[in-house]
């Protein structure tokens, strides 16, 4: 049962009758009357429960992109269907308005027997994950619209959102980078971890070194040799979903930033495009005390839609991360030597308790990167003089910034290589320590 | 819920735009559900009045059974009347405290006796004509000058004239002569007429007691209304003189007034001041003042419909379409927020030592790194190369990076920016 704002104003009509024949039995007429004509307007509205709907959504949609979420509602009551059709979606599906006022979702329907509609409500999800879909309330009104009735159908629906990768715009000049690297350039880079190419022509401008005399000698001609960088060597990219994951940064005033993992999985998106073009193979696990998401065996044009749909759903887990389960992982997954990216954080606490016993486990048979998000609000605290309160966070800013430089330089002693920037610099960053790794051919 | 596989595609509607899965999405048809009767809602409803029932029970149990307000007969502390309530109701007096105009007016007749307590607020102009109708003796505690008037036709006039003299009542009124001796104070004086005047003030003009007789009633007027509390009761004759006034008859109306009383408003029922019995137009009383006598004709049924409509506007907006969709909500913490409660700490405690250590090494190491000192440079080391980079002594500069912790947060300041300056020297370098 549902009323609309036509019942107040018909209970409020009464007042005329109220002041012309003002006795208790008035009220009491009026009341009787307005409830009479509320149960006529219900028992002649179509039932909300004779409809049929279908809701079609999108598998996935990328954050910040638009998605529609249609639902098609075909009235089989019988009569006449007058009323609201509400497409519900949880508040960060950001869900847009329809043709209904009074919030977003809400269409307003008038379907003739046997006949059916579409409804369009646009979502735009802030954030990453599934959302799944409400149910779909349809109240119908009677011939009046005085008074009505309604009921919820459950009609599942679920939209995956997917990583923004904001980061791609980094993926050209990257791209470009690696293609010098891969000899299809002019500049050649000679070195340990590359591999013989083909015998071409000398140009002037070449490494003198380069010159195969073999080849020159058969040929009669200056022959050099060219190289190009190894491929189809193995990266693990190992993400960190414990506490530590679920902290903010990038906060401006009252304004809480993103969590740590959104941009590690940037970082990880970034890096696994690069990668997979450059022929590696890329493999994901999202770990904490437990395999949160698993990339592996996608390769070529399966690689990157495979690591977005495991990443949307990754979230921060409020527990420690295990760091001897993470090396199991890694030997499990890695039997040659590969590139092992930590994607963490260097908290110092968190660092000297997991990460600085195992390092060396990983460290002896891996490259092993450690990539961090750093905060910009604590760069900031370290700089404060205002006040003496400022001049303390300021101390204690530089006490936590020691300690984290102690835990790197620990880390570094390892023979792991250290990363740490800001949310939007960690990507770019972790994907040229990869192209200078591959240069140097420590792949 | 039905889940079929629709056989056809809905008529009035053409193919759908490119996007989704089409074929296989269910159609859902409602059915006629009925919400499932919970006894453990039943239960929990249960328990909340149980609770609530208990509750009350052990309130109406506990209550005191005295009452606090001042000087009515259930009230046993210091400025309660219990004590002369208790005596004269063995001595075979009927005591009926009443706390509106109405009861008093209601329950005291003439033979008896009607006591007004001193009140905390005045009496409306129509409460005194109708206190001052009834046909009772009246005994007049600490009254106020309007009701004074009314019982004495203005015949006595009060005003502040200090304690009573000793020496008895130098009068004839036999209550007085019962009592002898009291410590009340004074100020009643008599203007015209005749009245027994009991305990002159010591110094002034004034009495404490008054007795006279207005409209074939004897009316009592006590200055002081002390001689009916707990705790002075005892004191001299009060005891003897209440007793005398108030236990003169076998029925006592005890009247105290009620700061919130509206009954009689209007003055005694046959209206004017004639007083009562003359009037009788009417057997009915008159009805009380109400906000709708005053209100026009069809108020009520007015404001009636409008809190029905008031009624119908919740019902439309309570009525949500559809329930609420939950989501699980992420966590929010700041990153720094570690930070933020390690600074806390250190300024909570004072911890200048710990702040200007953190601050100077932080310094050092920054400043160690732009002169390319190997990270294992000692104290020395770094000193030196500070002092020839920024030209400064190098004992400025020691007292800088390793001095003794700042003595206050003025001098840590002051450190803070002592360094910053050092540090862009060097980085300038």
């Amino acid at each position: 049962m549902a009323l609309t704002w036509r019942a107040a104003v018909l209970m409020a009509a009464g007042v005329i009758p109220a002041l012309l024949w003002p006795s208790a039995g008035t009220v009491v007429a009026w009341a009787l009357l307005v409830v009479v004509v509320c149960g006529v307007d219900i028992a002649l509205a179509a039932s909300p429960r004779r409809v049929e709907v279908q809701r079609f959504v999108p598998q996935s949609v990328r954050l910040g992109e638009l998605a529609t979420s249609e639902l098609v509602v075909r009235n089989v009551a019988g009569r006449r269907l007058r009323g609201v059709v509400r497409d519900a979606w949880p508040p960060s599906a950001g869900a847009g308005e329809g043709s209904a006022a009074g919030g977003p979702g809400r269409h307003t329907v008038d379907l003739p027997h046997e006949e059916a509609i579409r409804l369009t409500t646009p979502l735009r999800p802030m954030r990453r994950g599934d959302r799944l879909a409400g149910g779909v309330t349809v109240r119908t009104l009677g011939p009046l619209g005085i008074a009505g009735r309604q009921h919820t159908l459950p009609v599942p629906g679920r939209l995956r959102v997917l990583p923004e990768f904001a980061s791609r715009k980094h993926l050209p000049s990257r791209m470009a980078r690696l293609r010098e690297l891969d000899g299809r350039a002019a500049v050649q880079v000679r070195g340990e971890g590359t591999e013989f190419d083909s015998l071409r022509e000398y140009v002037v401008g070449d490494d003198v070194r380069s010159i195969d005399w073999r080849a020159t000698a058969r040929r009669g001609d200056v022959v050099v040799r060219t190289w190009r960088p190894e491929r189809d060597r193995r990266v693990l990219i190992v993400l960190d979903t414990g506490r530590t994951s679920a902290a903010r940064v990038g906060a401006v005033g009252s304004q809480i930033g993103a969590p740590r993992v959104d941009a590690s999985i940037e970082a990880a998106l970034l890096l696994s495009a690069l990668a997979g073009r450059a022929g590696d193979r890329v493999e994901l696990v999202a770990y904490d005390r437990a395999v949160r998401a698993r990339v592996q065996g996608a390769a070529g044009p399966r690689l990157m839609p495979a690591m977005a749909e495991a990443l949307s759903v990754v979230g921060p887990v409020l527990l420690e991360t295990d760091w001897p389960g993470v090396v199991g992982q890694v030997r499990e997954r890695m039997s040659q030597r590969a590139l092992v990216v930590l994607l963490t954080s260097l908290d110092p606490a968190a660092v000297e308790n997991g990460l600085l016993a195992v390092v060396d486990q990983l460290t002896r048979d891996h490259q092993v990167v450690v990539a961090s998000v750093a905060d910009e609000e604590v760069a900031g605290m370290a700089v404060g003089r205002g006040s003496s309160s400022e001049v303390y966070d300021a101390a204690a800013a530089a006490r936590g910034g020691l300690e984290r430089t102690a835990a790197t330089t620990m880390l570094r002693r390892y023979g792991a290589e250290v990363i740490e920037a800001l949310p939007d610099d960690l990507a770019p960053r972790l994907a040229d320590t990869y192209l200078a790794l591959k240069a140097a051919g420590r792949l | 819920m039905t889940t079929t596989q629709i056989p056809t595609p809905p008529p009035a509607v053409g193919p759908r735009p490119g996007g989704g899965t089409g074929t296989d999405v269910p159609v859902v048809v409602g059915r006629p559900a009925r919400r499932g009767f919970s006894w453990k809602t039943v239960g929990w409803i249960g328990l909340v009045m149980a609770a609530i029932g208990l509750f009350l029970f052990v309130l109406a149990f506990t209550r005191p059974t005295g009452s606090d307000i001042p000087y009515s007969t259930g009230n046993p502390d210091d400025d309660g009347g219990r004590a002369v309530a208790e005596v004269l109701g063995d001595h075979g007096v009927t005591v009926n405290e009443v706390r509106t105009v109405r009861a008093a007016f209601d329950g005291a007749s003439a033979g008896e006796t009607l006591v007004v307590t001193p009140h905390p607020a005045y009496f409306e102009p129509g409460q005194i004509e109708a206190l001052a109708a009834i046909e009772s003796d009246v005994v007049l505690l600490a009254p106020s000058l309007e009701l004074l008037d009314a019982f004495t036709d203005g015949r006595v006039e009060e005003w502040y004239a200090g304690p009573a003299a000793p020496g008895g009542p130098q009068c004839a009124a036999p209550a007085a002569r019962a009592a002898q001796d009291v410590r009340l104070e004074t100020g009643l004086s008599v203007v015209e007429g005749t009245a027994d005047s009991c305990w002159p003030a010591a110094a002034g003009d004034g009495f404490a007691y008054v007795r006279l007789q207005a409209d074939g009633r004897w009316v009592h007027v006590i200055y002081d209304p002390s001689l009916i509390r707990n705790d002075t009761v005892l004191d001299g004759g009060h005891a003897a003189l209440a007793l005398w006034t108030l236990g003169a008859h076998d029925e006592l109306t005890w009247l105290v007034p009620d700061l919130f009383d509206t009954t009689m408003l209007d003055g005694p029922p046959g209206g004017g001041e004639a007083g009562r019995g003359d009037g009788g137009d009417s057997g009915a009383p008159r009805p009380e003042a109400s906000p709708g006598s005053v209100l026009p004709q069809g108020t009520g049924p007015v404001v009636w419909i409008l809190l029905l409509t008031g009624l119908v506007l919740a019902i439309w907006r309570a009525r949500r379409l559809g329930p609420l969709v939950t989501e699980p909500l992420p966590v929010l913490v700041r990153s720094a927020e570690t930070m933020r409660g390690r600074a806390r700490l250190y300024r909570a405690v004072g911890a200048r030592g710990h702040a200007a250590a953190g601050l100077r090494a932080s310094a050092a190491h920054r400043m160690a790194q732009r002169l390319g000192l190997a990270r294992s440079a000692d104290a020395t080391a770094v000193t030196d190369a500070v002092a020839g980079a920024t030209r400064r002594s190098t004992d400025e500069v020691a007292r800088l990076l390793y001095g003794p912790p700042p003595a206050d947060d003025g001098e840590l300041t002051e450190l803070a920016r002592s360094l910053d300056n050092l540090e862009s020297e060097v980085h300038r370098s």
